[in-house]
């Protein structure tokens, strides 16, 4: 029964399984290994934030406003398990491309206890992303909010001359996420976090309604 | 075995053959033995997997929600493609393996038996809390079903209830057992060849083997690796995958489908190789190109390692980023095309017979054919982004890994069931089989290309009324290829128990190491090593 060479044999399963153990790792430095990449070849990841702004700022400083108007509409979400209320203190506003303005949000904590949360902004269409610029943001640093607690929040924006024609109205979206998990159901006024209530049974006869 | 560990009682086994009862199985280290409880295990997933399929297609026999709940239907869909690519080909092909490397290389057994052994365990393991995944949800305080699909992106994946924590250990048991199994492919081939044997003498099964394992060692540690994060973020207060708290979901994405692509290889490889034994057996004639379709083989191993965000063109990359992407995608249909054309010139002007195995060799290279070049239609970015997450994407999938994987599978157990059980399988039921899997499984796929073209989304448990009448035709051809699989069990249960002795060769124009021993082989297969030409 003993056959080939039994070393041989041990040294390639070693190695074999060091290529399993560096793959593994490999799955965790992929994150830094990327931006290292792109830092040692200059390549910039789609839409980067700090790209974006970039433009737009420089933009700002040597052109004076264009004639044309654009609507810029304001949407606060929060992501599950978030007790708090958000909105925009104004809907929409319509802007001339190279103008600042000022708006507010306010956004209030219904949960009994001390809850932390960052607010992250998109920019729909996507398209529009390169062209618009936030001077001052409440989404820069995370907000903490006491237990009842209500802030209102500035954001100071810049949509940029070089907007497209085709682009007349663009939306402003935030969703405020949090990292610390809220703890009992009761102090957030809902069910358990990560778990939807289950109304009906997974697996019904026909005909029935959801 | 190594001298120290082979004591007098691990002598005598050897010399009298299998051990009987419950030990023989559970404590086996015989590569015949595994490589049958593989195939078993596969079997009995596969059936599982495909009753999943029938409930699927049933609900969506016609809009509106008639059987399923929608979070119920998501986790059929997600366990589904779960079981059938884990459970069902990836376990197949390594029976596949176990069963035929030793013998094809002139070796007595796999090089590391107790490894072996550990492997299959580890996959019923596995096999055993991706069922439960699907269980727990109806347990009390059980929380949501996966309703992810089977890409488990966050956030979704971070919110779904405790069956998420079971799928994430089986992907962890899943992939420990085919990293065991792939290195003991790996060492086997490389250390255990019979004397004369060259690299470039070995059957294509072996080769393709050889690159699957490899792609395997690479690509699964990356998925535990990503599933790792998924489990700590869910309960351990890291954000790998949470925008709040500086990370992003969209690196999950990359590094799932840096997993997921090489797989799609995994799945196609050993079929190919498959394919590769029964074509030039049943045209009579030598492989067209032996070292062209080894080359392409490993080519496509390679070039599938860097190209896996085609999966994700719609997440906002550069235009630099996606056109590499993309030129890299369209890349590989040339040393596909190379398999294929490979095929082809064997068959020219070959003694050709159409046995139940060349069928589906010959259906393979034409079906298998079409779904590449929706693939190559997907690859292509401004298409893709039309195409993203609609039924053209599952039709062309199916028509990829279903002729790719799972007809490959079908062809190897018609090829081999007489070698390994001695006996010959039923010709006439094994095309009553092929004909009503071809029926089946187009009528099933081909109309879901036009329902992914006219818009409609998949995973999705209700649809718009006027995809109704494809969806009809698409249920129908479902079931008509699950009735098949009965066939297919019929065959198999008939040849095992009996039937017309095979001889040594099979097939008359079977060459290669296995085919010089007997039908069945015995339990050590050679136990001195063979004259290699």
């Amino acid at each position: 029964m003993d056959y080939g060479n039994a070393k041989a044999r041990r040294y390639a399963t070693l190695g074999l399984g060091i290529v399993v153990v560096l793959m593994f790792g490999f799955g965790f430095a992929i994150a830094p290994l990327y931006a290292l990449f792109c830092q040692v070849t200059g390549i910039k990841a789609a839409a980067t934030p700090t790209a974006a702004t970039a433009i737009a700022t420089v933009d700002a400083a040597a052109q004076a406003p264009a004639d044309r108007r654009v609507t810029v509409k304001f949407d606060t979400n929060v992501t599950d398990g978030l007790p708090w209320e958000f909105r925009p203190l104004v809907r929409r506003v319509e802007v001339r491309p190279g103008e600042a303005l000022k708006v507010s949000f306010s956004v209030r904590n219904l949960a009994g206890q001390t809850v932390v949360a960052r607010a992250v902004a998109n920019v729909v269409p996507w398209q529009a992303t390169a062209y618009f610029s936030k001077t001052e943001c409440f989404c820069f640093q995370e907000q903490t909010l006491a237990p009842g607690e209500t802030r209102e929040m500035a954001v100071r924006f810049l949509v940029s001359r070089d907007l497209p024609a085709g682009i007349n109205s663009l939306t402003l979206s935030y969703t405020f996420m949090t990292r610390t998990p809220v703890s009992s159901p009761a102090a957030r006024g809902g069910p358990a976090s990560g778990e939807r209530p289950q109304t009906a049974p997974a697996f019904a006869l026909a005909g029935s309604k959801i | 075995m190594s001298s120290t560990t082979s004591t007098h009682g691990h002598e005598s086994e050897h010399h009298h053959g299998p051990p009987h009862g419950w030990r023989r199985w559970l404590l086996s280290t015989n590569h015949k033995d595994i490589g049958t409880m593989y195939l078993v295990f596969a079997f009995i997933m596969l059936l599982l997997g495909g009753a999943m399929a029938m409930l699927i297609r049933a609900e969506l026999f016609m809009p509106g929600i008639q059987l399923l709940q929608p979070d119920f239907y998501n986790n059929l869909v997600t366990n589904h493609a779960l079981i059938m690519v884990f459970g069902a080909v990836m376990p197949a092909a390594a029976g596949m393996a176990n069963w035929m490397l030793p013998m094809m290389i002139g070796a007595p057994d796999m090089a590391l038996p107790r490894m072996n052994n550990m492997s299959f365990w580890f996959l019923v393991a596995g096999g055993v809390m991706l069922v439960l995944s699907m269980v727990v949800p109806f347990l009390p305080g059980g929380g949501t079903p996966v309703n992810t699909g089977w890409t488990l992106y966050p956030p979704l994946s971070i919110q779904v209830g405790m069956s998420m924590d079971f799928l994430i250990f089986t992907v962890h048991l899943l992939g420990i057992s085919s990293i065991l199994a792939s290195i003991n492919i790996i060492v086997t081939i490389m250390n255990c060849r019979a004397p004369g044997m060259t690299l470039m003498k070995m059957p294509i099964f072996v080769w393709s083997w050889l690159v699957t394992a490899f792609l395997l060692i690479l690509i699964m540690p990356a998925l535990a690796g990503a599933v790792t994060m998924l489990l700590f973020d869910r309960h351990f207060g890291t954000s790998f995958f949470n925008a709040a708290g500086g990370g992003d979901p969209v690196l999950f994405q990359h590094l799932f489908w840096f997993f997921g692509h090489p797989e799609v290889y995994v799945l196609l490889l050993p079929s190919m190789g498959i394919v590769a034994q029964i074509i030039p057996t049943f045209a009579r004639k030598p492989l067209f190109g032996y070292g062209s379709t080894v080359g392409a083989m490993v080519t496509v191993g390679t070039i599938g390692m860097l190209v896996w965000a085609h999966h994700q063109y719609t997440i906002g990359m550069s235009l630099a980023a996606v056109t590499y992407f993309m030129i890299g995608t369209i890349l590989i249909s040339i040393p596909v095309g190379l398999l294929v054309f490979n095929f082809i010139a064997t068959m020219w002007r070959g003694a050709m017979t159409f046995e139940t195995p060349m069928l589906f060799a010959v259906s393979i290279i034409l079906l298998f054919t079409f779904g590449g070049l929706t693939g190559v239609m997907l690859a292509v970015i401004p298409g893709d982004i039309q195409y993203h997450d609609s039924y053209f994407v599952v039709a062309h999938f199916h028509y990829a890994l279903i002729p790719g994987a799972l007809l490959g599978l079908y062809a190897g157990t018609f090829f081999w069931l007489p070698k390994w059980t001695g006996h010959m399988y039923d010709e006439r039921l094994g095309k009553l089989f092929f004909w009503m899997v071809m029926v089946g499984f187009n009528l099933t796929f081909f109309p879901q290309h036009f329902l992914g073209l006219a818009g409609m989304p998949r995973r999705i448990v209700d649809y718009n009324v006027m995809f109704t009448e494809f969806n009809m035709l698409s249920t129908v051809g479902a079931f008509i290829f699950g009735a098949a699989h009965v066939v297919l069990l019929y065959v198999i249960v008939k040849c095992v128990r009996g039937g017309a002795a095979a001889t040594d060769k099979v097939w008359e124009g079977a060459e290669g190491l296995e085919w010089t021993l007997p039908s069945p082989p015995p339990f050590h297969s050679f136990t001195t090593p063979p004259d290699v030409r």
